[in-house]
């Protein structure tokens, strides 16, 4: 059987979010959740009933189940998927809506996320599952390459250990959060609107495990998102400017290829450092481009070394040199290539991604305001461990 | 406020053998019984030839710091706050597997050459790498 082909095939026709995100909203997963769904229905100019998918990034903790959302909002699917939260399955929802719609399973889909935390909504859901990660003590230890027995628990700090890898100073560091920072002064939901980041603000604050300062640490927050999908052929006949899925992949994993924020050869997890030689991505294949083609990459940015590893994994620089090539401004608005301009998880809100996916929409729709990157054709989700998305408006 | 305690592995009879290794001041391995392979992170098979079969045998403890950072501020389990700033790192020893693990010293760097040694807390006993 040859390969359903599926570039181009899909298209994003609506976004929603939140009414807005902040470190404590104080309502519940499911009423920011619908607030985001209706948002997105009057963006795409959709009714409820249009909407027959619906794929879950369910946690973050005690998040929405498909059926709570069914029944709570009234919606009735013919085809639901449940992952997790995490910016590991973000891509990974894409590509199932996308499948699902190619594949004729659904027609329209939309993929929900909701973030709370613990000292938010999250403190009345405790029952529902909060408790920390319990992957640090697994026998492989966290997918972050954490080992809970020796106090290396959180993922943060597990990174650290990544960006000590690097022969890189504090400026060089630095340069990732502080170009978020910047776009998110022009980003009217952004956390971190209207508090600027100098350098010297950053060299000042204390480092606190490894190389990483406050400001190397993504945001913890509380809102919304949904992105809905549907058939390219429909989504001419719709509300918005139609933006492709052009390209897609998946994570990769592998003993020597899986620990989440780094890239493969550099001697952490289980597998001895060798020389890593970079191979084109299949992403580019899918989406008949190449890494130069890129306007703007958006990347699962929870700690700021996170964008070394997807340049280099992704050939944007050479395996080792990512530290020199996102200084001088090559990564803010205006550079060569724009990355987060909605201020990512760093300096917008932590939303597992999905925040970037709006993004992205905005963007290649022409919609980004005064941080619209100039005729915008192609952008790309990517993150350290592999998995990708490319987006295109046309 | 009750005293904080070490956060412990969970310790099931498919790891016991490690953890029993680390209790009698021993670091031993699974190693393939088929191929030779040393098995780091535990595991029923092998992971270069999928043999069942392996044998726990003593290893040197020695061995090289790949990556080392102290912790100044721990975010995750409150106990870990009482210690700071401590050090962790990946070491990689002589016979080849590498793990992630306490260091005993601060100012470990990449390529210092370690030595294990073992830590007895409460009913665990945890490996720490030093300098030789």
């Amino acid at each position: 059987m040859a390969a359903m082909n599926v570039s181009r095939q899909v298209c994003a026709v609506g976004i929603g979010t939140s009414a807005e995100f902040a470190p404590v909203l104080d309502k519940a997963p499911i009423r920011l959740q619908i607030e985001a769904f209706k948002a997105a229905l009057a963006d795409a100019g959709l009714t409820r009933e249009d909407v027959d998918g619906y794929a879950s990034a369910n946690g973050s903790p005690g998040g929405v189940d498909f059926d709570e959302f069914a029944i709570q909002a009234g919606c009735g699917f013919q085809w639901v998927v449940q992952n997790w939260s995490h910016g590991r399955w973000t891509a990974t929802l894409v590509q199932q809506a996308t499948l699902a719609i190619c594949a004729g399973l659904a027609n329209c889909v939309a993929i929900l996320q909701t973030t709370t935390n613990g000292k938010g909504y999250g403190r009345f859901l405790r029952r529902l599952g909060e408790g920390g990660s319990k992957e640090p003590f697994r026998d492989v230890g966290g997918g972050h390459g954490e080992a809970g027995p020796y106090g290396l628990d959180t993922p943060g700090a597990a990174t650290s250990l990544v960006a000590q890898r690097y022969g890189a100073t504090s400026e060089h560091l630095a340069a990732v959060p502080l170009a978020f920072r910047k776009h998110a002064q022009l980003n009217p939901m952004a956390l971190m609107r209207g508090r600027s980041l100098t350098l010297q603000e950053y060299l000042d604050s204390p480092p606190l495990s490894g190389p990483f300062r406050l400001f190397d640490y993504c945001l913890r927050n509380e809102g919304a998102t949904c992105l809905i999908l549907t058939s390219a052929e429909r989504a001419r006949d719709l509300k918005q400017k139609p933006v492709y899925v052009t390209g897609l992949q998946s994570m990769n994993s592998a003993r020597d290829d899986f620990v989440l924020f780094s890239r493969p050869g550099l001697g952490l997890g289980f597998t001895p450092e060798f020389d890593y030689a970079p191979k084109r991505q299949r992403v580019y294949d899918m989406a008949g481009i190449g890494p130069e083609d890129v306007d703007a990459l958006y990347m699962y940015d929870s700690f700021s070394s996170n964008l070394w590893m997807v340049a280099e994994r992704f050939g944007f620089c050479k395996p080792g040199e990512a530290f020199e090539w996102t200084s001088g401004g090559r990564i803010e608005l205006g550079g060569e290539l724009p990355v987060n301009t909605n201020g990512g998880l760093l300096s917008e809100a932590h939303l597992s991604g999905h925040g970037h996916l709006m993004e992205i929409v905005r963007q290649l729709r022409g919609e980004a305001g005064q941080r619209q990157v100039p005729n915008a054709e192609v952008a790309q989700w990517a993150t350290p461990w592999g998995d990708s998305v490319v987006f295109t408006r046309s | 406020m009750a005293e904080a305690v070490r956060p412990a592995p969970a310790i099931h009879p498919e790891n016991e053998a490690f953890w029993h290794s680390l209790r009698e001041h021993q670091l031993r391995l699974q190693f393939c019984s088929d191929c030779g392979t040393p098995r780091f992170p535990v595991s029923p098979v092998c992971f270069k030839c999928l043999s069942d079969a392996a044998e726990w045998k003593p290893v040197s403890g020695r061995g090289r710091v790949v990556s080392a950072i102290t912790i100044h501020r721990a975010t995750g389990n409150a106990f870990w706050s009482t210690r700071t700033p401590f050090a962790v790192g990946i070491v990689q020893l002589q016979e080849g597997p590498q793990m992630t693990v306490g260091l005993g010293d601060n100012d470990l760097k990449a390529g210092s050459p370690v030595q294990a040694r073992f830590v007895d807390e409460g009913d665990v006993t945890y490996l720490e790498f030093a300098p030789i």
